[in-house]
């Protein structure tokens, strides 16, 4: 291995800083020095994609910095120093920092030290006002942290977890001088913890320390989702420490950027590989039953039904009317019948896979019920809002099981949610109006436990007429008393039994995962083009088509897979 | 090979560095180039693990490796050869350490141990190596005799022989001794019924005896005598029971032998939490780097601190981990018959065990015959939300009086047949108080246990007829809701604070109720109709017997001809004309049923014999349900 040209590199990194076009053609990096050099950012980030842009850094660089991405820090600092421009605009200069500074220069004048000796001279930190952070490729999947080896010390890796700790931010001693009397450097702790859909089967989440400095401190607190790019270094130990640790070395990352994860799946954004699959899964078409049956795969049969609830997750876009009226996207779902019929289980699989979601029961136990509550603070006695299931499925989906054991005063709430997609609050002096744009998923059992063939179906539905009229289909599931199905449930116990698998679907089911993306992709259409909304749009008619078609083939043999649109 | 100059019981790393130093020398010879010799031996073995491996497994070398447990520790010097059983209770991720490093032109290796003997040129060439660190505990639950299967050594024996030449050699050189508290460190074999045991640098702390003979009863002598009754006696729990860890405190208190276990080497997926294994390895401990650290607050506050340090060496041995092995209840039967497990073989211990449930159970055959399929049920494939193989057990009809007349019989059998077994009397305070879910404690990185985190194969009974009217707060709600969902789903929800992680269980639970549990719905309910007192009578030799057939007879593999399938799929089909209320669940359980018959008597494939069995079980089982 010969040894890097560092000084090179220098100039090669001098050059990138120089040249470097950003996408109007501007020079970004003199750009931001300029800024740096009037006070007005502290930051310097240099994007690992630009320098791969660069049409002189070759790939043998790229892999230098970011195999050693401290020493080029270091080297692109330096660059940076060479570089630094005047300032072109006044900043203020009362600054404690500039008064010492001011002072240090004199004394090194003073002391006529003129450079020659490079350990009487300052460390060009004291001197910077700015810091380099290198940013990794955007483009690259982040590593889970159980990934992050003892290989990857001193390189830039790029991980995503959940912050679940941060320390107090503690000022950092980083050129210890003896007359220091201001570091200026802040250094912030932080854990960060695996994310759940990274930890594999039967173990549990790594959680790793990550140093955050400068301008990253506070950046973060516990409980978000974060994608990080920064060092990953050995903890060099002092004191105590190093005797009680003996040959062991702590480990921790030292962040470079920060990305938090996007919280709304309105601006989910796929990811190179996951737009592969969906288009991939797009191209083989069937989509629509593809994505039906793969919804609660593990619940057997019902395809009909799935369909409908694909349907709910998909939604449609809201429209808002020249003449200001609203005409809702979502589609509300009530789906009624026998115990035991795996209601349940349907809704909790929906919320699984709902970008949004929230399940609740009728007999809900929390004081906040479904709408929202004024609730009294005991520590300030002020009264605050706090948002039920409903409120909290805000462009989501609310399953709402044992929906006729509801409470009344829920039950009319729900009235307005399901028609103007708000909640009023009008209680303890507080009047207000909280958005519930909710699709709306319900369980109810029959009147008299099952349902009874010989009475009506209105008899059989345990709810208010008004309230039953607010959903656009009612769908009854019941234990259907035929030789076919009797048969095909015995066929499926005994192959459950014999393979330990479920039956072959025809298809692989799409993972939770998958279906999601494709979910998010087609049911917010406020950022998707107008392709998708068509596609979502030709889905649904096409279900519609489907679901007629079997309504019409069932309806004359059998009336309990009749559908009631409202 | 390095051969037998090295002692690999008395002096494992001397082997460890002997082999390292040979594989580098070779690398280096072959390494032509300036290429780092020894960087091929990151997450490798280079040959040291295979040496152990023939010595314990091959040249018998198991039996002369000590058993690292509370009452041996004291005995066991730093720096040898140990094995310890526990389960993995919680996965403190990895460790980097400086596993070689360059010392003057020789490379040496700082594996499988905490310290090196040499100290470290600074700077020099080294290279940081990573470890997996595991926190084991006893396994929840563990029945004592489960401790008669542990092997090695006994530390007793060599404990006495060692007194009495302690003696001798006092009587001869008396005078050199300090006379208050004395230190011995001691090399010696001892004979042991024609069979040669090597153990050197045995370390031992005693109190000083007086000069008379009667002195020989020292202190330490005594304390293991009262184990040994403890683990000898039927009703006893080895005492690190799960309740005792469950005081919500993560500092393992004194009474359970925690090890802290460094694996190298693994593949993530080879051990999971809660399995339960073997770990052969090297015991390691500093007295000076054990001491306490002397500014706790700092600690707390400062995140970078490793959890290590909460588990202080003086209370958690280190144990670096050269072989292990994952136990299944197999590896706990300390006799296990020579011939293969023939059909007739199975039958007669069938009729046995049976015959002995039915005495037991007060004379109800019915019952008898349903706890028998309930204790061989195990897990034996979830699909997606359906459990396959599962039989969980309610007998109905207890009272608080019958069911401590034979609730405790039941739970004593339980006990002597299966590794792991729990009784849980459900109560409002319990289900309000007790600390059911296992949970991150994100302070101190430490997996705070719960009563359910179990090994695989746990069995729980659960006491309804404790419970009273009453109501639950929102913790024993949550304690509902996850005791209903490891019934139903064999699932734990482990709290990760942020989030949710659910872990795949196999846990047998059997509850006794006066009506039907609607908080623990079973698979299986039996109304219970003893005609007389339980009648308890078995020799040792029956359970080992009996627990052999168990194991066994859960680890049998099934395939049934796909004829016989459809016999009961036609069969199904009949069943659900008579009897509409008839649903999934039902017929998986009867299926379910079914297999465990065939395998019960050492049958591989199910028959329509065992089936027509199942169906008359259920006759009469609807018959007390009327």
């Amino acid at each position: 291995m010969k040894a890097p040209d560092y000084a090179g590199d220098r100039a090669l990194a001098k050059d990138f800083l120089t040249n470097f076009a950003g996408p109007h053609g501007e020079p970004k990096y003199l750009n931001i020095l300029q800024d740096v050099a009037n006070r007005k950012i502290r930051a310097v980030q240099i994007e690992l994609d630009d320098l791969f842009h660069y049409k002189d850094v070759d790939e043998e660089f790229l892999q230098r910095v970011t195999e050693n991405t401290r020493r080029y820090i270091g080297i692109f600092a330096n660059a940076i120093d060479e570089l630094m421009p005047e300032p072109t605009e006044a900043y203020t200069v009362d600054e404690d920092r500039d008064i010492l500074m001011t002072q240090r220069v004199d004394e090194g004048v003073d002391g006529g030290a003129d450079g020659t000796d490079p350990l009487q001279r300052m460390p060009p930190e004291i001197k910077r006002f700015f810091e380099v952070y290198i940013k990794a490729f955007s483009k690259v999947t982040p590593l889970t942290i159980r990934q992050v080896k003892a290989s990857n010390i001193g390189q830039l890796v790029k991980i995503s977890g959940i912050v679940t700790r941060c320390s107090d931010v503690k000022p950092l001693m980083q050129v210890a001088v003896y007359t220091c009397e201001e570091c200026g450097f802040e250094i912030y702790q932080v854990k960060l913890q695996e994310l759940a859909e990274h930890v594999p089967k039967g173990h549990i989440p790594r959680s790793l320390t990550v140093h955050l400095r400068g301008e990253l401190t506070r950046k973060v607190a516990p409980g978000d989702v974060v994608e990080m790019s920064g060092i990953f270094l050995p903890m060099p130990y002092y004191g105590f420490r190093a005797m009680r640790a003996g040959l062991v070395a702590d480990t921790y990352l030292e962040a470079m950027s920060i990305t938090h994860f996007k919280k709304k799946y309105e601006e989910y954004e796929l990811k190179g590989d996951e737009q592969e699959q969906i288009d991939r899964l797009a191209e083989d078409g069937d989509i629509y039953n593809k994505l039906s049956k793969s919804l609660a795969p593990e619940i057997f049969g019902h395809e009909d039904v799935k369909k409908a609830l694909l349907l709910l997750l998909v939604g449609a876009p809201h429209r808002k009317l020249a003449d200001g009226m609203k005409i809702r996207g979502d589609l509300h779902i009530c789906l009624m019948g026998d115990p035991g019929v795996a209601k349940s289980q349907l809704l909790k699989h929906i919320i699984n896979v709902a970008p949004r979601g929230v399940y609740t029961t009728g007999r809900g136990s929390s004081g906040v019920g479904l709408t929202a509550a004024v609730q009294k603070d005991p520590v300030t006695s002020e009264f605050v809002l706090e948002g039920g299931a409903l409120v909290l499925a805000d462009m989501g989906i609310c399953a709402i099981d044992e929906f006729d054991k509801m409470e009344e005063s829920d039950r009319t709430a729900i009235h307005e949610v399901m028609e103007q997609q708000t909640v009023s609050i009008a209680k303890a002096g507080i009047t207000t109006s909280l958005n519930a744009r909710t699709a709306i998923l319900a369980a109810a059992n029959p009147a008299w436990g099952r349902y009874d063939m010989r009475r009506t179906p209105a008899e059989n539905i345990n709810l208010p007429p008004a309230l039953l009229s607010r959903f656009d289909v009612l769908w009854l599931i019941l234990d259907r008393a035929d030789m076919e199905s009797d048969l095909e449930m015995a066929r499926h116990v005994v192959h459950v039994h014999q393979n330990l698998e479920s039956p072959a679907l025809g298809f692989t089911p799409l993972e939770p995962s998958v279906l999601r993306q494709a979910l998010a992709r087609l049911r917010f259409s406020e950022t998707v083009a107008q392709s998708d909304v068509d596609e979502a749009l030709r889905l649904m008619q096409m279900s519609k088509y489907s679901l007629y078609s079997d309504d019409r083939q069932r309806s004359g043999l059998d009336a309990i897979s009749d559908i009631y649109p409202s | 090979m390095v051969g037998p100059q090295y002692d690999l019981v008395g002096n494992p790393l001397g082997a460890v560095r002997a082999t390292f130093e040979r594989a580098a020398a070779a690398a280096a010879a072959a390494e032509s180039g300036g290429n780092d010799p020894v960087a091929a031996f990151r997450g490798k073995d280079w040959g040291a693990s295979d040496l152990f491996r023939s010595f314990l497994f091959e040249e018998g070398g198991l039996d002369k490796v000590p058993v690292l447990n509370a009452s041996s520790i004291g005995l066991i010097k730093p720096n040898t050869l140990v094995r310890y059983r526990g389960m993995v209770q919680d996965m403190l991720g990895t460790e980097f350490y400086i596993g070689a490093f360059k010392d003057g032109s020789t490379w040496r290796t700082n594996k499988f141990t905490d310290f090196s003997p040499f100290s470290m040129p600074h700077p020099c060439e080294s290279h940081l190596w990573e470890r997996n660190l595991f926190h084991c505990v006893p396994a929840p639950g563990q029945n004592a005799w489960t401790l008669e299967s542990s092997p090695g050594p006994d530390m007793r024996m060599i404990a006495d022989c060692l007194a009495t030449e302690q003696r001798e050699k006092r009587k001869r050189d008396i005078d050199n001794d300090d006379m208050d508290v004395c230190l011995y460190i001691l090399l010696y074999y001892c004979n042991n019924s024609g069979f040669k045991i090597y153990y050197s640098h045995l370390m031992l702390c005693f109190k000083q005896v007086s000069e008379n003979d009667h002195g020989d009863s020292s202190s330490f002598s005594k304390k293991p005598k009262e184990d040994d009754t403890l683990a000898s006696s039927s009703s006893t729990e080895v005492p690190a029971t799960a309740l005792e860890m469950n005081g919500g405190d993560h500092h393992i208190p004194g009474s359970t032998f925690s090890c802290l276990v460094k694996v190298y080497d693994m593949l993530e997926s080879q051990v999971k939490l809660n399995d339960v294994v073997e770990f052969i390895g090297v015991y390691t401990f500093d007295p000076e780097l054990a001491a306490p650290t002397d500014n706790p607050d700092d600690i707390m506050l400062d995140l970078m601190e490793d959890v290590t340090a909460q588990l202080p060496p003086s209370k958690v041995p280190r144990l670096h981990c050269l072989v292990w092995k994952k136990l299944s209840s197999h590896d706990f039967i300390s006799k296990v018959p020579v011939v293969e497990p023939s059909s007739s073989l199975l039958k007669g211990i069938r009729q046995s065990l049976l015959s002995h449930l039915t005495l037991v159970l007060g004379n109800d055959e019915l019952a008898a015959q349903c706890l028998l399929l309930h204790l061989l049920s195990r897990l034996r494939n979830k699909v997606d939300v359906v459990t396959v193989g599962r039989l969980s057990l309610n007998f109905t009809g207890f009272d608080r009086e019958s069911a401590s007349i034979f609730g405790n019989q039941l739970h004593k059998l339980i006990q002597r047949l299966v590794p792991y077994s729990q009784a849980i009397p459900l109560s409002i305070e319990y289900l309000n108080t007790a600390t059911l879910q296992p949970r991150k404690d994100n302070k101190s990185g430490r997996l705070v246990t719960g009563v359910l985190q179990l090994p695989q194969g746990a069995h729980l009974t659960f006491d309804e007829t404790t419970l009273q009217t009453g109501s639950l707060t929102s913790k024993g709600v949550e304690n509902t809701v996850l005791l209903k969902s490891l019934m139903e789903s064999q699932m734990v929800e482990y709290d990760f604070e942020y989030y949710k992680l659910e872990m795949a269980t196999d846990v047998q639970m059997l509850t006794l109720s006066e009506g039907k549990s609607n908080i623990l719905p079973s698979d299986l309910i039996v109304p219970f109709r003893p005609s007389s007192v339980p009648a308890v009578n078995a020799g040792s030799e029956e359970f080992e017997s009996w627990r052999w057939y168990l194991a066994t007879v859960r680890s049998l593999p099934q395939s049934t001809e796909p004829e016989t399938y459809q016999m009961i799929q036609d069969e199904m089909v009949s069943a659900m004309r008579d009897d509409r209320s008839l649903g999934c669940s039902e017929l998986s359980r009867w299926l379910t049923m079914a297999q465990i018959m065939a395998s019960s008597f050492g049958e591989k494939s199910l028959s329509m014999e065992h089936w027509q069995m199942v169906k008359e079980l259920e006759r009469l089982r609807k018959e007390r349900l009327q």
